[in-house]
């Protein structure tokens, strides 16, 4: 198949599974292979299209021309193809952990359910290789309403008012100042194509530009940085493993691999780094610091994890802002090592609570007796998020550093070392609590609380173990590969020549 | 930024088959499976370091380094088989495959990554002691190896050679070689591991931290000082304490003392001596550990753990032809050689007092004490093993370096002699006595991380508090502003469209008409 082919293919595919899922909702274990085979078929895809990527000829693919200069275009670059590449290698992962999740709990609307998701990861594929930022747009909304009933999943009081928020965050920020940005962008420059190097320098003066950034930066409420990371935390109402996707690869990877986008294609690294982007640094800087702090104080796992994404993308953020070929190869590296970290997480947090029916903290003493291999795993993946060798994790936060000093920035290089610690601060204490703690029914200083009861113990079933073994395998051996996907995303950043 | 990406990744990192051992030992549940994995592991490294031929070939000092770090796991593995321990033998493997992954790197990065190994291997090791002290003592040593690490990464970054690089990786280093104030790591994180841990523990972290000085910071004038106020500083607390393995946590401090001295000399020689003091303290200080771990096992004094115990007192001390000895007797020469021989004698006095308190006042003290169960041959067979190395070590380390020769020089040994008859003499009558002994004594000389640490932490909870609150009310705000705002549109539509629709024609036409007026008037 040629290029223009497969990137269809990768659009379509998810679409078409959806379509099928629901054809095939009565029959759930036929259902559920529809996702595994549309899964397959889409890491092949990527697989391929990643493989025989060829930055000489790519051409890019114009399906409509809606108005003169405004059209519905794809075009593969490399930092799409990572992002594509993540999320379709994570989905099957995740497909795996849905049904051992979905199962178990036995969990309603389970059609409704897979069907959204597929559409979600469609979405994100549209997102990964739009050709402009009017498709690019389009896609973006498109992934917000194909998750909304995802996040709405268990119809409850709370969770219906947890997705309400999800949805207003989202659709206020993209029609306010994300869709006001694109207009002004349209309006000075008369394009939307994204142009290795940019198409706004010279356009306009660099005091515009910084606000055109800060509206971009905001715009983009998937990116969640603060103080708009309101519905991130909000939609940790959703099932586990929606959580994961959201959280990890789908949702908040397409935020900040937009902010990339539009850092590369569109403003152009060097224009940022003249100082357009320096106020968005200070931003950037103390949301990781803030939501590190705010994730300390969550007793409740998932609140904890979604805080930890807030402080870790941030960090994508702050590499945009720091406007240096080093410091996007930073944020195009952050965007894979998270995801890879995070939903290992995530994936550990729900299958505690598949074992042990616990989700809180303080709840968890002692269970690492129970479910040793995933507290390992668990471990692992707090160890990459975290940023630390051997475990892939490390790779962005040396490469902020790198940025930061270059920039001569040292109060931002304190800001990172100390983050680094911080993150170890919420996330050590998890796994703590878990293998050296002693439970509560040992502990003789522990009274028990009003509203606690004997939960009836849960059991793991293999499909939830498995995936957050492989990606906390993943993480090692991605601080192998960091540097070939730094040699795959070199040329369009201006990165030189790697050893 | 190119070379400072330099990490290699073409070859697999030497001691990888005792990493791997170590991730399966961790992941397979059965105690003894785990340990037999270890040892396939440790054959498996052993081979592929010096017989196999396919590695790099290691320098004679880096081999015998690593060599004596696969004792210490065979020891460690042979210990633990009487006092299962899994997280402490599976974290020990992967601490002993990446020291000698450490010692067979020679760049900072290495260093970096597998200095971060160890301490992460080592953390968990002391988590496992299972107390909330030793829980404590792990979450501050993670916390104060990784700052370390992060400031190498800094290091890294600057580029070997600058300043400020020099600067960054004295203090990265000297946090992980427990340099004073950040010693306090190492007293109090060490008693509290199992006997199994603090064995492991003992000897990667802080010696690959000294050989990485050696490396990156030789002739670092401050450092003589430094390591002179660790040699002496460190011995005093070891003769008033009565916890064991907290006496030889103070007696590390003051060992590793005496090589940061030969670090701060940076000479030749003195490097020499470093390594050779590095490979025999490996040897003499687990052996102490081992012995500590045994006996406090056993509850009293089996007389064949009072042999062992004996034996491990006698390679510590500063003998020829014993591990002890070598290294030191090169540093002292060193000193001479710069001039200061009244350091040279501080270094043997407390070398000598080091032997008196842990080795010789625990058998003063426990011959008379009888009973207690006995001692299992697995433990006498690890203390063999150790033996085995000290001896080595001490025989035949002239023959790894010819600066070693230098240590066969006259004048140092009747010091030295002098030294160890009086100890002697102090410690077999009832002289000691007079150095009353409790537990913790001189306790405020270890600054104490893991208090200051984990409340550093909890310091974090009401910050985040404040933080929570005030997104609160930014929450709180924005709904309300998007609730105005919702309302004004609203109202705006109903204003159109209540009129009825003649009205809001009327209306738009009214707003475009003043639209044009305003673009084009």
């Amino acid at each position: 198949m040629t290029q223009h082919e497969l990137m269809l293919t990768a659009i379509l595919l998810p679409f078409a599974t959806a379509l099928l899922i629901v054809v095939c909702g009565r029959f759930p274990n036929l259902r559920e292979a529809v996702t595994l085979v549309g899964a397959g078929g889409l890491a092949l895809t990527v697989f391929k299209l990643i493989a025989g990527f060829d930055a000489a000829t790519a051409t890019p693919l114009v399906l409509a021309e809606i108005l003169p200069g405004f059209r519905v275009m794809l075009r593969a670059e490399p930092i799409g193809l990572v992002f594509a590449g993540v999320a379709a290698g994570l989905w099957g992962l995740n497909s795996l952990y849905s049904i051992g999740y979905m199962r178990a709990e036995h969990a309603p609307r389970q059609t409704r359910f897979y069907a959204c998701f597929a559409v979600a990861l469609g979405s994100a594929m549209a997102i990964a290789l739009a050709g402009n930022l009017a498709t690019l747009f389009v896609a973006y909304e498109a992934l917000t309403f194909a998750t909304y009933p995802l996040v709405v999943h268990w119809q409850t009081e709370g969770a219906i008012a947890g997705a309400r928020r999800y949805l207003a965050y989202l659709l206020a920020t993209s029609l306010v100042p994300f869709f006001g940005a694109i207009v002004w962008t349209w309006i000075a420059t008369g394009t939307l194509d994204f142009t290795p190097g940019g198409i706004l320098d010279g356009k306009m003066d660099d005091g515009l530009l910084a606000i055109l950034l800060f509206m971009f930066a905001y715009g983009v409420g998937k990116a969640a940085l603060m103080p708009m990371h309101g519905w991130l935390p909000a939609a940790m109402v959703a099932p586990t493993p929606v959580s994961a996707l959201l959280h990890a690869v789908a949702v908040v990877k397409a935020g900040v691999f937009t902010l990339l986008k539009i850092a590369v294609y569109i403003f152009g690294i060097e224009v940022i780094g003249r100082g357009v982007g320096d106020l968005l640094v200070v931003v950037a800087a103390a949301s990781v610091i803030a939501a590190s702090l705010i994730a300390m104080t969550k007793d409740d796992l998932k609140a904890r994890l979604a805080y930890s994404t807030v402080a870790q993308l941030a960090m994508v953020t702050l590499a945009v802002a720091l406007g240096e070929p080093i410091a996007i190869a930073a944020g195009i590296l952050q965007l894979v090592m998270h995801a890879w970290g995070k939903i290992t997480l995530f994936f550990g947090a729900g299958a505690i609570q598949l074992a042990t029916h616990k989700k809180k903290l303080s709840e968890i003493a002692g269970i690492g007796a129970k479910v040793p291999l995933l507290m390992i795993a668990f471990l692992f993946g707090s160890l990459s998020v975290a940023g630390l060798p051997p475990f892939g994790g490390m790779w962005p936060k040396f490469l902020l550093l790198e940025a930061s000093v270059d920039r001569h920035m040292v109060v931002l290089t304190v800001c990172l070392g100390l983050s680094t610690l911080l993150t170890l601060g919420y996330l050590v204490p998890i796994f703590i609590q878990a293998f050296f703690r002693k439970p509560h029914d040992e502990d003789p200083h522990h009274l028990p609380g009003k509203d606690e009861h004997h939960h009836e113990e849960g059991s793991l079933p293999v499909l939830a173990l498995i995936p957050p073994v492989v990606t906390a395998a993943g993480c090692v051996v991605l601080f192998i590969a960091a540097p070939a996907i730094l040699g795959f995303v070199a040329p369009v950043i201006g990165l030189g020549v790697l050893p | 930024m190119t070379e400072a990406l330099a990490f290699d990744f073409a070859a697999l990192p030497a001691g990888w088959p005792l990493l791997l051992a170590g991730a399966f030992a961790a992941a397979l549940s059965l105690p003894i499976a785990a340990r037999n994995v270890g040892w396939l592991g440790l054959i498996a490294s052993l081979y592929f370091l010096f017989i196999d031929g396919s590695a790099p070939a290691l320098a004679p000092l880096d081999g015998a380094l690593a060599l004596a770090f696969h004792l210490v796991a065979a020891a460690g593995l042979l210990f633990a088989a009487t006092m299962p321990d899994r997280t402490a033998v599976a974290c020990g493997l992967i601490a002993t495959g990446a020291g000698t992954a450490a010692i067979a790197g020679t760049s900072l990065p290495s260093l970096m990554i597998w200095t971060e190994v160890i301490a992460i291997a080592s953390a968990l090791i002391i988590m496992a002691g299972g107390t909330m002290e030793a829980i404590r003592a792990g979450l501050a040593y993670l916390l104060l190896q990784v700052l370390a690490g992060v400031l190498l990464l800094i290091a890294i970054v600057y580029g070997a050679g600058t300043e400020t690089a020099a600067v960054l990786i004295l203090i990265g280093l000297g946090i992980k070689a427990a340099l004073p104030p950040a010693h306090g790591w190492l007293i109090h994180g060490y008693p509290a591991a199992t006997p199994t841990g603090s064995l492991f523990l003992s000897a990667f972290a802080t010696k690959i931290a000294i050989l990485g000085m050696v490396r990156f910071l030789p002739g670092t004038e401050a450092l003589v000082w430094i390591g002179l106020a660790m040699a002496v500083g460190g011995v005093i607390p070891t003769l008033f304490e009565s916890n064991w393995r907290r006496l030889l946590a103070w007696a590390l401090v003051s060992q590793l003392g005496v090589m940061v001295i030969g670090v701060g000399l940076g000479d030749e020689a003195a490097l020499t001596g470093v390594r050779m003091l590095a490979i025999g303290h490996v040897i003499y200080a687990t052996m102490l550990f081992l012995v500590a771990g045994v006996l406090e096992r056993a509850g009293g004094t089996a007389p064949r753990g009072l042999l062992l115990l004996t034996l491990a007192a006698t390679v510590s001390i500063g003998v020829p032809g014993l591990a002890g000895y070598g290294g030191k007797a090169v540093i002292g020469e060193a000193l001479i050689h710069h001039g200061m021989e009244w350091a040279d004698i501080v270094v043997v006095v407390v070398g000598a007092i080091v032997f008196a308190t842990a080795g010789l006042r625990p058998i003063m003290d426990r011959c008379r004490v009888t009973g207690g169960h006995t001692v299992a041959g697995r433990d006498t067979v690890a203390t063999l093993i150790l033996l085995a190395g000290g001896v080595g070590i001490g025989a035949f380390g002239g023959l790894l370096s010819p600066h070693a020769e230098a240590a066969f020089h006259g004048e140092p040994l009747i010091i030295q002699g002098v030294a160890l008859l009086a100890v002697i003499v102090f410690m077999t009558t009832r002289l000691r006595h007079l150095l009353p002994q409790r537990d913790n004594a001189l306790g405020f000389l270890a600054v104490p991380w893991p208090r200051w640490v984990t409340g550093a932490v909890d310091l974090g909870i009401p910050v985040g508090n404040v933080l929570v609150r005030l997104g609160e009310e930014f929450a709180t705000l924005l709904g309300q502003g998007g609730r105005f705002g919702g309302r004004a549109v609203l109202g705006l539509a109903r204003f159109v469209t209540y009129g009825g629709v003649g009205d809001g024609v009327l209306w738009t036409v009214a707003l475009l008409t003043l639209v044009l007026i305003v673009s084009f008037g």
